[in-house]
């Protein structure tokens, strides 16, 4: 599983070189010269990891181990955590930084962390403490969030 | 004038506001040390945009004390829990951890902190001694020689930092692609931009560090809950496990000369950091040793060979970030890409205009070292709290710290956007075990790199890299690339 998804990950880096590469090749010489060298080593690399991998997957294949619920548990937890990080941009992004942020600090602790009610207000209030002083002493022009 | 350089350096940090620095700096460098989860790349990463902009001494200051007490500091949970507070730590659990769990935690304790303070002092000296060497071979570099030495960089990084030598080389090729976003310095012409004005004046580095690292970090810390449920067995406060420390360490002078060297040359080398030199010192110690049977048991050899030599390391790491603007570590590649934003560019001035900077940088490193095992060893007895730290109660702020830090440098949207890509990038890394520091060596010297390849092709011809230095450094490269695929090999063997 996670090696078919790292070769998903290399194909993506594949296609990225190449098109980096393709869209060098649309630039005057001096322009292109770097990216198309730099875009080549890529693209040999990423080529040669390909090969890497299948041949790892052709070994695997032959001896593959059971499947093990741990690591699809913590592949869940791991997805579930970058879904709060997600969550923690989406409401900066949303509701600015001033609001979005201690909201957002407050449902995490009390969702994810499942800390008492008190500790989350006090932590959410705390990160608008923090976020009041960088906008009002020291400036920082916080942004304010798109609704 | 190598001395008034010296001596400049010293006064430069003899005000308030620099001392300040320093001791801001060691509690910073303490509390991430202590924490396992939050390495010092992620405490340089979360501290840049609240310096960036700044005094660079003092901000170059504060980043070298960070990481001074990071060495130190880890130790803690190193030993008293069996986990490294930070990387660098590693190779200390073997016997500190064996030594805290007979009842000698405080002997263990002391012994790492005063030669840490040893190491970080000799690593320093050393870091000072090697600029009238560097000096005249730095001198020598034209573009060509930097040109190579960028590329030796990337891909002797690349190589060294992890499992896989293609995908360390892949990941440094990637770092230099993204530093060819924005405006072509050669003819002005956008590449990559997509038509999006943000792109059209290139990546900012500092959403790219937060991206790649303190996220990533923010789901490791997510995932480790608690630091131990239990606490550590033994006495802590141990007045005579103290003094037992503090023999150890000068009864065992030798041991810790030999690794500070180990960690110094091991800091220098490109690729191989303040851990490697740490399990090289622990080995080098066992091989010196008459009875090599209490090593693993629970020997303070095992502790004091691997604390002096990862405290030294970061003298070492300095010489090439300084000299020659390649990184020796991880860390110092950080630290080179923070000292970029904070206008310090490494290279011959490094070593000629502004080496009263360069020594001033020697003398935090020292003083530094000093002051976090002092206040190490005085919190020795008051540790045990460490245990209960959990990472759901410090996630949240790294989260605000990477948002604000991002957001901060330009005080545009974009910026998190960049972070967020960068972010999912680092992740995916982290998860498939791809190196990231080569990337990021990538993106902070790929300008670099493009202009010293056409000023070089322009003055040298195409065959630029048969000038004699740029040669010697491609062939080093060729028999590093060649010595890798051959190591690789032998361990599919084995």
């Amino acid at each position: 599983m996670r090696t078919k998804l790292e070769f998903f990950f290399t194909l993506l880096i594949l296609a990225g070189f190449s098109i980096a590469v393709v869209m060098a090749g649309n630039w005057p010489m001096r322009t292109s010269l770097f990216p198309l060298m730099i875009g080549g080593i890529g693209i040999s690399m990423a080529f040669a990891q390909v090969i890497i991998y299948l041949r790892k997957e052709r070994k695997e294949t032959k001896a593959r181990p059971a499947d093990q619920p741990a690591a699809a548990d913590s592949i869940r937890r791991r997805l579930v955590v970058f879904g709060w990080v997600l969550g923690f941009f989406a409401s900066t992004v949303l509701f600015g930084f001033q609001w979005g942020l201690p909201g957002i600090i407050f449902l995490y602790l009390k969702l994810d962390g499942r800390e008492k009610l008190l500790l989350s207000i006090f932590l959410a209030a705390l990160s608008w403490a923090i976020l009041y002083g960088l906008k009002n002493f020291l400036h920082l022009p916080l942004h304010e969030g798109f609704l | 004038m190598k001395f008034d350089a010296l001596w400049q350096g010293l006064f430069a940090l003899m005000n308030a506001t620099s001392a300040g620095y320093v001791f801001l700096g060691v509690f910073i460098g303490i509390v991430v040390g202590i924490i396992p989860g939050i390495s010092s790349v992620v405490a340089i990463v979360l501290i840049l945009p609240f310096i960036w902009g700044g005094d660079a001494v003092n901000g170059a200051v504060i980043l070298l004390s960070v990481v001074g007490a990071v060495h130190c500091a880890n130790t803690f949970p190193a030993i008293y829990f069996n986990v490294p507070g930070s990387p660098s730590a590693s190779a200390t659990i073997l016997d500190g951890y064996p030594l805290a769990r007979k009842g000698e935690a405080m002997r263990a304790l002391t012994a790492a902190f005063i030669v840490s303070a040893l190491g970080g002092i000799i690593g320093a000296l050393m870091l000072a001694l090697s600029v009238p060497i560097m000096r005249p071979l730095v001198l020598q570099f034209a573009s060509p020689e930097v040109f190579m030495l960028i590329m030796m960089g990337i891909i002797m990084i690349g190589i060294m930092s992890g499992s896989s030598p293609v995908k360390g080389v892949l990941s440094g090729a990637i770092g230099l692609m993204a530093s060819m976003v924005g405006m072509d310095p050669q003819a002005g012409i956008p590449r990559y931009a997509f038509g999006l004005p943000y792109l059209r004046y290139g990546l900012s580095l500092i959403p790219i560090l937060m991206g790649l690292f303190a996220l990533p970090q923010v789901v490791d810390l997510a995932l480790r809950g608690r630091i131990a449920e239990v606490s550590p067995k033994g006495r802590t406060r141990d007045l005579a496990g103290f003094k037992q420390g503090f023999k150890d360490a000068l009864t065992h002078w030798a041991i810790v000369l030999q690794s500070a060297i180990i960690g110094v040359i091991g800091g220098a080398i490109p690729g191989l950091g303040g851990t490697a030199a740490a399990f090289y010192a622990y080995a080098y110690s066992v091989r010196g040793a008459k009875d090599k049977t209490t090593f693993g048991q629970g020997d303070i050899r095992g502790v004091i060979a691997p604390e002096s030599a990862n405290n030294a390391s970061q003298g070492g790491e300095l010489i090439p970030t300084l000299a020659f603007g390649v990184p020796g570590s991880p860390v110092a590649a950080i630290l080179m890409a923070a000292f970029l934003v904070l206008g310090i560019i490494p290279g011959p001035e490094m070593l000629t205009t502004r080496l009263p900077l360069t020594f001033s940088l020697v003398w935090c490193l020292i003083i530094s070292n000093i002051l976090a095992a002092s206040i190490c060893l005085a919190l020795a007895a008051k540790s045990t709290w460490i245990a209960w730290i959990r990472g759901n109660l410090l996630i949240p702020f790294i989260l605000l710290f990477v948002l604000v830090g991002s957001y901060a440098e330009h005080v545009t949207v974009a910026d998190l956007y960049s972070a967020l890509v960068f972010g999912i990038l680092g992740l995916l890394m982290m998860e498939f075990k791809w190196p990231r520091v080569p990337l990021l060596i990538g993106f902070v010297l790929g300008g670099r790199a493009e202009n010293s390849f056409y000023i070089s092709a322009a003055t040298h011809g195409p065959f630029f890299f048969m000038r004699p230095i740029a040669f010697i450094i491609l062939l080093i490269i060729i028999l590093t690339i060649m010595l890798s695929f051959r190591g690789k090999k032998a361990t599919h063997a084995d």
